[in-house]
């Protein structure tokens, strides 16, 4: 038996003496593409590039996105004459570019989103200014708008959405129910569902940001309409969540809550979208973005999207224009160059539209011919009719305060003033960590 | 000659602990002093510069930060269940399989095989029991107990949380306290039988007192280890519903990698977490050597 | 034989059966459900599989890069070892044999930070980390497993070296054999049952270790295993039959490491435990 340990740790300690030589050869080519990035910026002329891409949740894009890279670097070379290489990375945490950005690690291009991370990232300087790109004047002017921050264009916005709430059309149209424009409207829509045997809401609030979204479109319906400045205040310490409490922000959050599927703190995403297709509710209140899954889920669903309404003024009822990932090069990027060469391309006259297509994705910019879909259609009605307001935002642990107070509030564990209380807090200790 | 004799134990000990002292001291030692520092900044990892605040960091964890004081205690309560439990039935497991010579092998094997999993691997592993296995098995089998919220309340996560680390840990105990049993004496345990003891006596007066010095050492690991629990929590509730999971190590994880990355202030908070477990680890290695030496 | 036991043998048969039970079927259930359909497993999870659904292994097999993650985990755990075993045994021994206030400062110094929790050093190990370079390369994580691993390998080895008769390094120096040589030649063979000890606990340890590589790898071409099914996790959250199967895929090179060398293990564990 010692025999056998020796012979095995003799072996053992062979396999990592070999390795760790083959190591060791192996490691300049890698820290060599570093280097051949970093000297390229020192030369005057930089023949070769290697681009490092952090595009965060963006793993289902994988395919779309090498393709397109691949038709960057053709491109490029020979346009330029400069070979790119590239390195995508899509990991799903987002906090790992926070943690590069930080640790001065960080990648060429990367993405994020705009009205979430975008001023903090603003601020940490980690944003360059782009208004002087030609992918600037091709952009629709409400995009351009959620991607402008102190005045600058801070990157290319890619995923645009408007979005509130999707039903289940072929259950409206079942029952006769128009798309409720007024919270009266809504409860009948409610009561008539329930009184023909069907649950109005799908809630599926395993994961925190479902409650919150709920949240979050109420809160901030009751501000875009009847406190508009309630933003700036906000930022400065000077208002407090309990104004919209007291303007009725939870009319519509109970009314949600109390006439869903049951016990939704165990129904994750997909769980939820899954059923949602396939009937056992009318509303998810969520956005465009699960479209996708939603229709594998059931190719026949018919998916129609609503704006949630707040109160009895039916131009309170609105949709939130969001873009989320938007994709930026980072200012001291030694590739600085050929990755706003590629910003660029991505909104390119010839191939964006295709690219886009592929992605379904929502136009950004006027030229672009893609197919849109039916919800795509009706939130565009609500954008053009002025029932929408521009997503802004919410910083990050505030954010996080509202999806898990949501939840502890669905669960009963807390009532509204201490909800109130709590993202309050959140937002003002993030607001002085911030300054 | 005498000179030489001097100073060789000197130059071959400082030759001999330099490779290991170059790796402590960049990788532990550094981080360990940086960590204390920066736990007196408002060190942000998002912006480059930062100022030196004092004990600010440390009153406002104390003070202002609800949820971390929560996390503390949530972690305290979990801590005394595990190491009660873990250690219960390790040691249950261990008697279970001594007591059985032909199978010990076989059953050795199935139950310390789940702490061969990583953790996180593991866990992934539970979450698919609790929400889809679970829940179909209460629906189509007579299993009904199992129709419960496994993830949905506070209540009930808490137990799956300690399902799960149970699971998971119990093995690993189980094996010590194997080779501690093992180390008791067979003439004594005869004796006593002999004398008319029963097995239960037997057990409470020869084998626990004999096994006192694994105890300490078992209690030691579950409790430095417990403490530190974070794959658990992560992967199974993310802290929720609500925070109402939240331990020490996910807090400080959320502090400083999402929320507003601050770095500073999540240092600080671990900063706590240390001397915490510096104080009950130390106090609990001497109350248990104490007994050691009185039994 | 023994007529009297803690326990009536008819119970600890039912107590073994139910434990049993209680161990192994979250294993049992992952491995058959990851060879059934999406819509068998929501039929019935516990039927056994109609026809066995190797799709499901191919499709992910197709879809990540299981051997690169094998290869980099392999890499990352026998570099660390190899170190953690180098430094360790080289430290351990003189600090055992030296007497003195310098070697037992030394010492003390690497035993009180065994205490130190990972998230106390975290922050500002990625400052460390980012400094060397060392975010994302599967060759020079190990470094930071060095750094970290040594303190409990320095206790173990110091230890264990008492055990060993001094007369044999003075026998050894005698025949004029150089310190190291003594090392290398007596001493580090007569180590080998604690060395397998630490290269057993590292092993568990570094392998299957989530936290650092969490932080610490940015490349997906360097994702060890545990990450590699953390982001596929993240990516197809209840596609389950898909999860199951990279869960089973990524814990085969343990399981059969175990079977194989299980009584080490096991051995390992518990003088690491007794000797700690």
């Amino acid at each position: 038996m010692r025999k056998q340990m020796i012979v095995g740790l003799v072996i053992m300690l062979l396999v990592g003496i070999v390795s760790a030589c083959g190591g060791n050869n192996n490691e300049p080519s890698s820290s060599g593409n570093n280097a051949s990035a970093s000297n390229g910026a020192g030369t005057d002329t930089p023949k070769k590039a290697e681009l490092t891409l952090m595009l965060t949740g963006l793993g289902r894009f994988k395919e779309q996105f090498d393709q397109y890279l691949k038709q960057f670097a053709a491109k490029e070379k020979a346009e330029k004459g400069i070979d790119v290489t590239y390195n995508l990375e899509v990991p799903s945490d987002a906090n790992l570019l926070k943690t590069r950005l930080a640790s001065g690690d960080a990648p060429d291009i990367f993405s994020f989103h705009a009205a979430f991370d975008g001023p903090i990232f603003e601020k940490g300087g980690y944003l360059p200014d782009l208004s002087g790109e030609p992918f600037v004047g091709k952009l629709i002017d409400t995009i351009r708008q959620v991607v402008t921050i102190n005045d600058k264009v801070v990157g290319v916005p890619m995923e645009s959405f408007s979005w509130s709430y999707l039903y289940n059309k072929e259950m409206f149209d079942k029952y006769g129910l128009k798309v409720p424009t007024t919270l009266s409207e809504m409860k009948q829509v409610v009561e008539t569902l329930k009184s023909n045997g069907e649950t109005p809401f799908m809630l599926a609030y395993k994961e925190a940001s479902f409650p919150g979204w709920l949240t979050q479109l109420s809160f901030e319906s009751v501000v875009a309409k009847q406190s508009p400045d309630w933003w700036d205040r906000m930022n400065k310490g000077e208002a407090s969540f309990s104004e919209l409490k007291d303007k009725g922000m939870f009319d519509i959050i109970d009314l949600v809550n109390g006439n869903g599927t049951k016990r939704p703190l165990e129904v994750g995403a997909d769980d939820g979208l899954a059923k949602f297709a396939n009937g056992e509710a009318a509303m998810l209140i969520t956005g465009t973005w699960y479209a996708d899954s939603i229709l594998k889920a059931n190719p026949n669903f018919k998916l129609g999207l609503g704006a949630l309404p707040v109160n009895d003024d039916p131009e309170s009822t609105m949709v939130n224009l969001a873009v989320s990932t938007t994709l930026s090069v980072y200012p001291e990027s030694p590739n600085k160059a050929v990755a706003t060469d590629f910003l660029n391309y991505i909104l390119d006259d010839k191939d964006s539209s295709a690219f886009f297509d592929q992605l379904k994705f929502n136009k950004v910019a006027k030229d672009q011919q893609i197919e849109t879909f039916p919800w795509t259609e009706q939130g565009n009605q609500y954008v053009e009719s002025g029932h929408s307001y521009l997503d802004q935002s919410i910083p990050q642990s505030a954010n996080e305060a509202i999806g898990k107070m949501s939840q502890s509030y669905f669960a009963g564990q807390i009532s509204q003033d201490e909800l109130v209380a709590e993202i309050d807090k959140a937002w003002k200790k993030s607001v002085q960590v911030q300054k | 000659m005498y000179r030489a004799l001097k100073t060789k134990p000197w130059i071959s000990l400082l030759a001999f602990a330099a490779p290991a002292l170059v790796f402590y001291v960049i990788f532990l030692l550094i981080p360990t002093l940086g960590g204390v520092y920066y736990s007196f900044t408002d060190w942000n990892g998002l912006f480059r510069s930062y100022h030196f605040v004092g004990f600010s960091n440390y009153v406002e964890a104390f003070t202002e930060d609800s949820r971390f004081i929560y996390s503390l205690f949530y972690t305290l309560k979990y801590v005394l269940a595990i190491v009660i439990l873990q250690n219960v039935i390790g040691l249950g497991l261990a008697v279970l399989v001594e007591s059985r010579m032909r199978t010990k092998a076989l059953f050795r094997t199935l139950f310390f095989m789940p702490n061969m999993f990583s953790v996180y691997i593991s866990t992934l592993m539970w979450t698919f029991i609790f929400s889809t296995a679970f829940p179909q098995l209460a629906e189509k089998t007579l299993l009904h107990f199992l129709d419960q919220p496994w993830l949905g309340s506070s209540s009930m996560a808490f137990v799956s949380i300690l399902l799960v680390s149970v699971w998971q840990g119990a093995g690993y105990l189980m094996v010590i306290y194997i080779a501690a049993l093992q180390g008791v004496p067979r003439d004594l345990q005869e004796a006593a039988t002999i004398d008319g003891a029963t097995p239960f006596r037997k057990f409470l007066h020869i084998t626990l007192p004999m096994i006192m010095p694994a105890i300490t050492i078992c209690a030691f690991l579950t409790l430095n280890g417990s403490f530190k629990i974070f794959e658990v929590v992560y992967a199974l509730t993310g802290g929720g519903p609500g925070y109402s999971t939240e331990v020490i190590a996910f807090n400080i994880y959320q502090e400083g990698f999402a929320r507003d990355m601050r770095y500073g202030y999540a240092t600080a908070k671990a900063m706590i977490l240390f001397l915490i477990i510096l104080v009950i680890t130390v106090t609990q290695v001497a109350v248990l050597k104490k007994k050691e030496v009185e039994a | 034989m023994r007529k009297r036991s803690l326990i009536p043998s008819s119970l600890i048969v039912l107590l073994l059966i139910i434990v049993t039970i209680f161990f192994m079927f979250p294993i049992v259930l992952a491995v058959v459900n990851s060879l059934k359909s999406q819509g068998e497993m929501f039929k019935s999870v516990i039927a056994w599989p109609k026809a066995l659904q190797w799709e499901n292994y191919k499709y992910v097999l197709t879809e990540v890069h299981i051997l690169r993650s094998l290869y980099n985990t392999f890499i990352i755990t026998i570099l660390s070892i190899v170190g953690i075993i180098f430094c360790g045994a080289l430290a351990g021994y003189k600090l055992s044999r030296t007497p003195g206030k310098v070697s037992a400062f030394i010492f003390f110094l690497f035993l009180s930070s065994m205490l130190i929790p990972f998230y106390s050093i975290m922050f500002s190990l990625i400052q460390v980390a980012s400094g060397l370079h060392i975010q994302g390369s599967v060759y020079r994580l190990p470094l930071i497993y060095i750094g970290l691993g040594v303190n409990f390998a320095i206790f173990l080895y110091h230890g264990f070296v008492k055990s060993i008769p001094r007369e044999l390094e003075e026998s050894a120096q005698m025949d004029g054999c150089g310190q190291l040589k003594t090392f290398t030649r007596i001493i580090f063979p007569l180590l080998l049952p604690i060395t397998m000890t630490i290269v057993i606990l590292d092993i568990l340890w570094v392998w299957n270790d989530f936290m650092l590589p969490l932080i610490m790898i940015t490349d997906y071409k360097s994702y060890t295993l545990v990450l590699l099914a953390s982001t596929f996790f993240s990516e197809y959250s209840t596609e389950w039959s898909y999860i199951l199967s990279i869960l089973v895929l990524t814990s085969l090179p343990v399981i059969l490491v175990y079977l194989v060398f299980q009584k080490y293990i096991v051995q390992g564990i518990a003088d690491g435990a007794i000797k700690g």
